[in-house]
C-alpha cells in the first residue's frame, strides 16, 4: 500500500514537471504562431513593426483600413492594430505594449466608433491573451474584466489551456517546427471580410425599434485623454477617422451627434485632424457592408483609397 | 388467543391480501420475502389485519413494524386485552 | 464554496489533515469551524438562519425526549413549524405572493404583496430536511436526543453534505461524530476514488453536456427539432452526472475522514419502472418523503384502502416537486411522477402478465427503454424554467420525423449544423463510458473492481481521470463563450 503512494507521488511530480515543460514550449510556440488570435500580438512583441503610421481602433479599424493601400498611396510603412470587439481602454493597452517593443510611430490613425467610450464587462476573446500572461501589462488590463484569469490559470501548468487543446497542439507544432501549423489572411494586421449581408441589423432593429443610446464611460474618456496627451507630448500626430457606417444605423444611434461632437472638441483642443466619414456616400449603399457597422472587403478597399487621398496633403512620406 | 393461532390467522390474511396461496409467514418474515408486499401495499395489509382481528393500531405502532414478529406481538397484546 | 473550485482543492486537504492531527475531543470544534467557513463563503449572514434552526431543533430534541405523549407531539409540531417556516419564507414566499397577486388580479382585486429581494440560502432545502429528520426520529424513539450542542450543530452543518446532501438520518450520522476516527488507508483511498469519479462526472461529463445543450434550451426557436430532441435526451445525463457527481464528492470527502454517508444514486437508468427509478434516484430524498410523508399519511388514511395510496402518491410527489423549486414547472414535474406511480400501482398485475409473455431479455430491455424515455421527456419540466417553455419544447419534438424524412440534401446537412458535431460526439462517448461503468457496477462494486487491478493500471486510470478533469473540466463560464472570429 505505501508503495502505491510512493509511486503515485513520484509519477505525479514527474507529470507536473513535464506539464511545466510542455507549457513553456506551447507559450513559446504560440508566440511564433501565425494563428489569427496571435498574429498581430506576435508582430507587436517581436518588435519588427516599427511603422510610420499605426491604425488604432476596434473591428472598424481592423476591417476597414488597408495598410497595403495606405503604403502605396502615401509611400510609407503602416500597420493596423485594430482589435476586434474591444473599446478604447484595451486598444490603449495594446498601443502601450506596442511602444514597449517598437519605435514610436509618426502618425496614428485613431478609428472612432460610437462605442469607443464604452468599456466592455467581460474578457472578450480571452484566448488571444493566453501566451502572454507573464506580461505585466496584459495581466493588469485583463484583470479589469469579468472572467479575468485566475490564480491557477496563471501559475498551474497548462491549466490556462484547459479546453483549448487545439492551441496546445498549435503551440507544440510551432515550437518544434513540425506538422501543419496555422496560417492567416491578415496583411499587416488588416483582415477584410467578403461576407454577404447578414441579418444582425434586422434583429437589432426588431429588438430596439426606437434606437439606442451608446454609453460614454468616465474611465474610457480619461484613458482616451491620457492617450492624446501622450501623443501630443511625444510629437505623434493623431488623425481621428470616423469610418463609414450604414446611414440607417447612424439614424438609430441617438447620441451619435454628441460622440462626434466630443471628437470634434478633442480635434480642436489638441489640434489633431478629424476626418469624419459618418455621412459618406458609401454609407448609403448596403452592398458595401456586411452588417450595419462593418464594411465588406470591397467597401474597405474603396474607403481606404478615399482616406489615403484625403490624407495625402497632411502626411509626409517616409524619409 | 395463542401466538400460534394468531400466526395461522395472519397467514390467511396475507394470502387473501396478496392473492397468493403459497405464502407462509413466520415471525422473521419481512416485506422483502413476500412477493407483492411492498412499500405501497403495506398499509392495505395493515388495514386487512385490523379488520380481521377487529383491532385498531396506533400510528406509532405501525411505524415501528419491521417484520411479522413485530405485528404478531402487537396483535397479541390487543386481542388479549 | 463549490466542490469543483480551486478553493476546495485547498480547503479539503487542509481540513482533513488538521482533523487527523487534533485529538478526538477537539475535532468537533475543528469540523464545525470548517463547516461554518465553507458555508460562509457564499452569503455569510445566512449562517444566522442555521443557528436559529439548530438551537430550536436541539432544544426540541431534548424536550421531546423528556415529555409525556401529548406534549411530545406538541414540541414536535413546534419544531416542524419552525423549520418549514424558515423554508417557506426564504424559498416559497415570493412564489406564493406572486400567485396570490395573480389570482386576486384575475378576480378583480389587488393585493400587491411585497416581493422579497433575497437570494435563496445555499443548501436550505437539504439541511432543513436533515434537521427535521432528527426531531421526527427522536419523537419516534428511534434516536436518542443529542445532549452535546456542538455535535448536534455538526450533524446539521457537516460540510461535505451541507449544501447538496445526501440528506442524512440521525441514526446513521450522529453517532459517527462521537466515535474516535483513526486515519485508515482503505478509507482514504476509497474516499479519494469517489471524489475523483464524482469530479469527473461533474466537471467533465455534466458541464460539457451543459455547454452543448444550454444554448438549445435557452433559445429553442433557433434550433431544429433534431437538436431539441438530442438536447432533451442529453439533459437527463447532465442532471444525473451533475447531482450524483456532487453526491459522490460529498460521500468521498466524508469517507476520507472515516465517515460513512448513505448512497444517494444507484444506477437509476437501469430502472425497469418509474417506481424502481425512485428507489434508485436521489435515494436520500425519496426515502425521506417515504418515511416522513407518504408512509404516515397512508397509515392514517389506511381505511381508504387503495385511494389512500393514490392520494398519498399524488400529494407526496406534489411536495417533492415543490421541494425541487418554487415554480409551477417543478410542481407539474412532481405531480406527473405521482400520476405515473399511481398508474404503475394499478396496472402492476396486467403489465406483469403482458410483459411476461415476452422473452426475458426483451422484457427487460423494453421496460428500461420505456422508463428511460419517460424520465428524459419529463425532465423538460425540470430544465425549462416555465411551463410555457416546456410546452414549446414538447411541441417541437415530433418535428424530428419530418426533418429526418426530408430527402433534400441541403436540409439534411443543416440538421446537425445547429450543434457542434465534435462536442456532440464527445458527449456520446462520455455517456458510453458512464454507462459501461454502471454496467460493471451492477455486477460488482466499483471499488472492488478497481482494487483488483494491477497497480500500474490503477495509477494509470487515476492519472488519466485527474488529467482529463484538469484539462477538459469546465471551471469557468468564460471557457465556453464562443470566439466570434
Amino acid at each position: 500500500m505505501r508503495t502505491s503512494v510512493k509511486y503515485a507521488l513520484w509519477c505525479g511530480s514527474f507529470v507536473v514537471l513535464l506539464m511545466y515543460a510542455v507549457q513553456y514550449a506551447v507559450d513559446r510556440g504560440l508566440r511564433k504562431s501565425k494563428m489569427q488570435y496571435f498574429a498581430t500580438w506576435n508582430d507587436i512583441y517581436s518588435g519588427k513593426i516599427n511603422a510610420d503610421v499605426i491604425v488604432n481602433g476596434s473591428s472598424r479599424a481592423f476591417l476597414h483600413i488597408s495598410p497595403q493601400i495606405l503604403d502605396t498611396i502615401l509611400h510609407l510603412n503602416s500597420y493596423n492594430l485594430g482589435l476586434d470587439g474591444w473599446g478604447f481602454p484595451m486598444q490603449f493597452a495594446r498601443f502601450r505594449i506596442y511602444l514597449q517593443h517598437n519605435k514610436k510611430p509618426r502618425y496614428i490613425i485613431q478609428s472612432i466608433d460610437l462605442d469607443n467610450f464604452e468599456d466592455r464587462k467581460d474578457l472578450y476573446s480571452y484566448r488571444q491573451f493566453l501566451p502572454y500572461l507573464n506580461d505585466r501589462e496584459i495581466r493588469d488590463i485583463t484583470s479589469r474584466y469579468e472572467g479575468k484569469f485566475t490564480f491557477p490559470e496563471m501559475y498551474f501548468p497548462l491549466f490556462k489551456y484547459n479546453n483549448n487543446l487545439n492551441l496546445v497542439k498549435e503551440g507544440l507544432f510551432c515550437y518544434f517546427n513540425i506538422g501543419k501549423v496555422a496560417t492567416n489572411k491578415l496583411y499587416k494586421g488588416f483582415g477584410p471580410r467578403s461576407f454577404a449581408w447578414d441579418s444582425s441589423f434586422e434583429r437589432f432593429k426588431a429588438a430596439y425599434p426606437n434606437g439606442t443610446v451608446k454609453p460614454v464611460q468616465e474611465n474610457a474618456v480619461r484613458e482616451f485623454e491620457q492617450f492624446l496627451n501622450y501623443c501630443r507630448d511625444n510629437d505623434i500626430k493623431v488623425i481621428f477617422v470616423f469610418t463609414p457606417i450604414l446611414r440607417e444605423e447612424l439614424a438609430m444611434e441617438k447620441n451619435a451627434g454628441e460622440i462626434i461632437a466630443m471628437i470634434d472638441g478633442y480635434s480642436k483642443k489638441y489640434n489633431f485632424l478629424f476626418l469624419n466619414y459618418a455621412n459618406d456616400t458609401l454609407g448609403a449603399d448596403r452592398k458595401y457592408f456586411y452588417n450595419s457597422q462593418h464594411l465588406n472587403a470591397q467597401g474597405a478597399a474603396l474607403f481606404t483609397t478615399k482616406l489615403a487621398s484625403d490624407l495625402k496633403p497632411f502626411v509626409q512620406a517616409a524619409p | 388467543m395463542e401466538e400460534q393461532e394468531i400466526l395461522l390467522q395472519l397467514n390467511n390474511v396475507f394470502r387473501k391480501c396478496f392473492k397468493r396461496q403459497d405464502i407462509t409467514v413466520s415471525p422473521e418474515t419481512s416485506a422483502a420475502d413476500v412477493t407483492g408486499w411492498d412499500s405501497l401495499t403495506h398499509m392495505i395489509l395493515i388495514n386487512d389485519i385490523e379488520r380481521h382481528f377487529s383491532i385498531k393500531f396506533k400510528l406509532m405502532e405501525i411505524m415501528k413494524f419491521n417484520n411479522v414478529g413485530d405485528m404478531l406481538a402487537c396483535i397479541k397484546k390487543k386481542v388479549n386485552t | 464554496m463549490l466542490f469543483n473550485s480551486f478553493q476546495f482543492l485547498l480547503f479539503f486537504p487542509v481540513v482533513t489533515i488538521i482533523y487527523f492531527l487534533l485529538p478526538h475531543k477537539f475535532r468537533w470544534i475543528h469540523l464545525l469551524t470548517a463547516s461554518c467557513v465553507f458555508y460562509m463563503m457564499y452569503i455569510p449572514v445566512y449562517i444566522l438562519i442555521l443557528f436559529f434552526t439548530i438551537i430550536i431543533d436541539y432544544l426540541a430534541g431534548i424536550l421531546i425526549e423528556n415529555a409525556d405523549e401529548e406534549r411530545k407531539f406538541r414540541f414536535l409540531i413546534m419544531s416542524v413549524i419552525a423549520n418549514v417556516g424558515v423554508l417557506c419564507f426564504f424559498k416559497y414566499y415570493n412564489f406564493f405572493a406572486a400567485n396570490v397577486d395573480l389570482l386576486l388580479h384575475k378576480t378583480g382585486g389587488t393585493a400587491n404583496l411585497p416581493l422579497l429581494n433575497i437570494l435563496l440560502p445555499i443548501g436550505l432545502s437539504f439541511h432543513t430536511f436533515q434537521a427535521m429528520s432528527y426531531t421526527i426520529e427522536v419523537y419516534r424513539g428511534n434516536q436518542k436526543a443529542e445532549r452535546h450542542f456542538g455535535i448536534y450543530a455538526l450533524y446539521v452543518m457537516f460540510y461535505p453534505q451541507l449544501v447538496a446532501g445526501p440528506i442524512e438520518r440521525p441514526q446513521n450520522l450522529l453517532h459517527q461524530f462521537h466515535e474516535k476516527k483513526k486515519i485508515d488507508y482503505d478509507n482514504v483511498v476509497a474516499g479519494l476514488r469517489k471524489i475523483l469519479w464524482g469530479l469527473f462526472k461533474k466537471a467533465v461529463i455534466a458541464d460539457r453536456i451543459g455547454a452543448l445543450i444550454d444554448p438549445v434550451f435557452d433559445n429553442p426557436h433557433n434550433y431544429s427539432s433534431l437538436a431539441i430532441n438530442v438536447a432533451v435526451f442529453l439533459f437527463i445525463f447532465q442532471l444525473y452526472c451533475d447531482f450524483s457527481g456532487y453526491s459522490d464528492i460529498a460521500i468521498g470527502t466524508a469517507r476520507v475522514m472515516g465517515f460513512k454517508l448513505m448512497t444517494n444514486f444507484n444506477r437509476p437508468f437501469s430502472s425497469k419502472s418509474i417506481t424502481e427509478f425512485w428507489r434508485r434516484w436521489h435515494i436520500s430524498l425519496s426515502t425521506w418523503f417515504y418515511d416522513y410523508v407518504f408512509n404516515p399519511l397512508v397509515a392514517i388514511l389506511r381505511s381508504w384502502r387503495k385511494w389512500a395510496i393514490v392520494f398519498g402518491l399524488l400529494l407526496t410527489f406534489f411536495l417533492s416537486g415543490l421541494w425541487h423549486g418554487a415554480s409551477w414547472s417543478f410542481i407539474l414535474w412532481g405531480t406527473i411522477y405521482g400520476a405515473a406511480l399511481v398508474y404503475e400501482f394499478f396496472t402492476q398485475a396486467v403489465r406483469r402478465r403482458l410483459f411476461g409473455m415476452l422473452p426475458l431479455w426483451l422484457n427487460h430491455a423494453l421496460s428500461k427503454v420505456i422508463t428511460f424515455t419517460f424520465i428524459a421527456l419529463t425532465s423538460v419540466f425540470f430544465r425549462a424554467k416555465t411551463v410555457t417553455g416546456a410546452f414549446y419544447i414538447y411541441k417541437r419534438l415530433p418535428g424530428i420525423f419530418s426533418e429526418l424524412s426530408t430527402s433534400k440534401s441541403a436540409a439534411r446537412s443543416r440538421l446537425f449544423g445547429d450543434l457542434d458535431k465534435g462536442a456532440l460526439l464527445t458527449c456520446f462517448l462520455l455517456i458510453l463510458l458512464l454507462e459501461l461503468t454502471h454496467h460493471k457496477e451492477g455486477k460488482e462494486p466499483l471499488d472492488m473492481f478497481v482494487g483488483r487491478q494491477p497497480r500500474a493500471v490503477r495509477l494509470g486510470v487515476y492519472f488519466a481521470m485527474a488529467f482529463s478533469i484538469y484539462l477538459f473540466g469546465v471551471f469557468t463560464q468564460r471557457q465556453f463563450i464562443y470566439f466570434q472570429f
